[in-house]
């Protein structure tokens, strides 16, 4: 079963990611700011991270940078409620796979996690 | 079918049951000139049915009160009572004196009207009734994207409208907090995650409040708007703890 780990701080938006994405088929680990995200980071290994960018404790940014150093192969998905071009840009600048909008769309949640994923 | 749902999600829909159409034609012709969508039906037995399959999509339902087999009030009794729905009530009658009205059935319905006379009265008495429901929050929120996720899920549903009742409650603390505090950028912050919570129950104006804290707001003008986004947090709790009395909201 392949691991997905969500990184968000919003537990409305944790509980529908945690549904779908299970329902889904996949292996679902929460963890609700960047600190508690970079110790799961590195006492086991996931094959995709969904990321908020507004984060407590260690920013999205600062967390997309130390994946894309250190553990280069997990693809990156962002989640964010901005819908500002500078912010979309900057992340794709610092290698993420994609960008997703919240609220998000489920089936489209679903297509582009299949896409990184197969 | 499809293109009749639509229809029903965004026109204000008016049910008009009468035995002779003929009867109720020109009620009807007005009604859809004033933007309306008027549906039909001969009895209380197809009212239920329009009723169940339209989902709350009817808003106002007029009917002759003394229709055949089962009459207005009775039709009225059912819909509320065992469908749940709630539609604007009129009673429509051929002339004055009609049928003898009880205090009970008179509960039942919001008004009476007599075919034939002006229709312009009735006519403001529906705005003004719709004006209501989306004032008082029936329409303050919306479960369709929740809906959308779950796949209907009346456990999921319920547990969100729970999650959303209990964090954004305690968020809007904190960001009274913040204000004695003169912590602004923390204020900004908080907006901005809590945000997609009202963009999940769908209600747009709290999604606006937020944006306006997070990106427009000067710092002298947080404190009102904060107070904005607060009232509307009520409005939402309110119309939730009326739809889902059951919840421990």
């Amino acid at each position: 079963m392949k691991k997905i780990l969500v990184i968000e701080d919003n537990p409305m938006v944790i509980k529908s990611l945690q549904f779908k994405l299970t329902k889904d088929g996949y292996d679902v680990i929460i963890a609700p700011d960047g600190r508690e995200a970079m110790k799961l980071l590195k006492d086991a290994t996931y094959d995709l991270i969904l990321t908020d960018l507004n984060l407590p404790f260690v920013t999205g940014n600062e967390l997309i940078a130390y994946v894309k150093e250190n553990l280069q192969a997990i693809p990156i998905i962002v989640l964010s409620t901005s819908t500002q071009e500078s912010i979309i840009m900057d992340a794709f600048n610092m290698g993420v796979e994609d960008f997703i909008t919240k609220p998000f769309s489920p089936n489209e949640l679903s297509l582009r996690v299949k896409r990184l994923l197969s | 079918m499809h293109k009749k749902f639509k229809e029903l999600a965004t026109r204000h829909a008016i049910l008009i049951v009468h035995k002779d159409y003929d009867k109720v034609a020109k009620l009807s012709l007005f009604l859809e000139e004033h933007g309306f969508l008027c549906l039909y039906a001969k009895s209380g037995l197809e009212a239920f049915k329009n009723f169940e399959s339209a989902k709350d999509g009817i808003k106002t339902l007029m009917m002759q009160e003394d229709n055949l087999p089962i009459d207005a009030y009775k039709t009225i009794d059912y819909i509320k009572t065992e469908l749940n729905q709630t539609p604007y009530c009129v009673i429509l009658k051929e002339f004055a004196g009609t049928a003898t009205n009880n205090a009970q059935q008179l509960e039942l319905i919001d008004r009476s009207f007599i075919l034939g006379e002006e229709l312009s009265d009735l006519l403001r008495d529906i705005v003004q009734q719709e004006k209501t429901f989306d004032k008082q929050g029936s329409c303050v929120y919306s479960l369709d994207y929740l809906k959308e996720i779950s796949d209907n899920s009346t456990e999921f549903i319920e547990e969100s409208l729970q999650l959303f009742s209990s964090s954004v409650a305690k968020e809007i603390g904190d960001l009274y907090l913040k204000i004695q505090n003169n912590n602004y950028e923390e204020i900004r912050k908080i907006a901005h995650k809590i945000k997609p919570s009202f963009a999940m129950v769908q209600n747009h104006k709290g999604v606006e409040i937020c944006d306006q804290i997070t990106y427009k707001a000067k710092d002298g003008e947080l404190k009102n708007i904060i107070d904005d986004l607060y009232a509307e947090f009520t409005n939402i709790q309110h119309a939730l703890k009326t739809d889902y009395p059951n919840l421990n909201l």
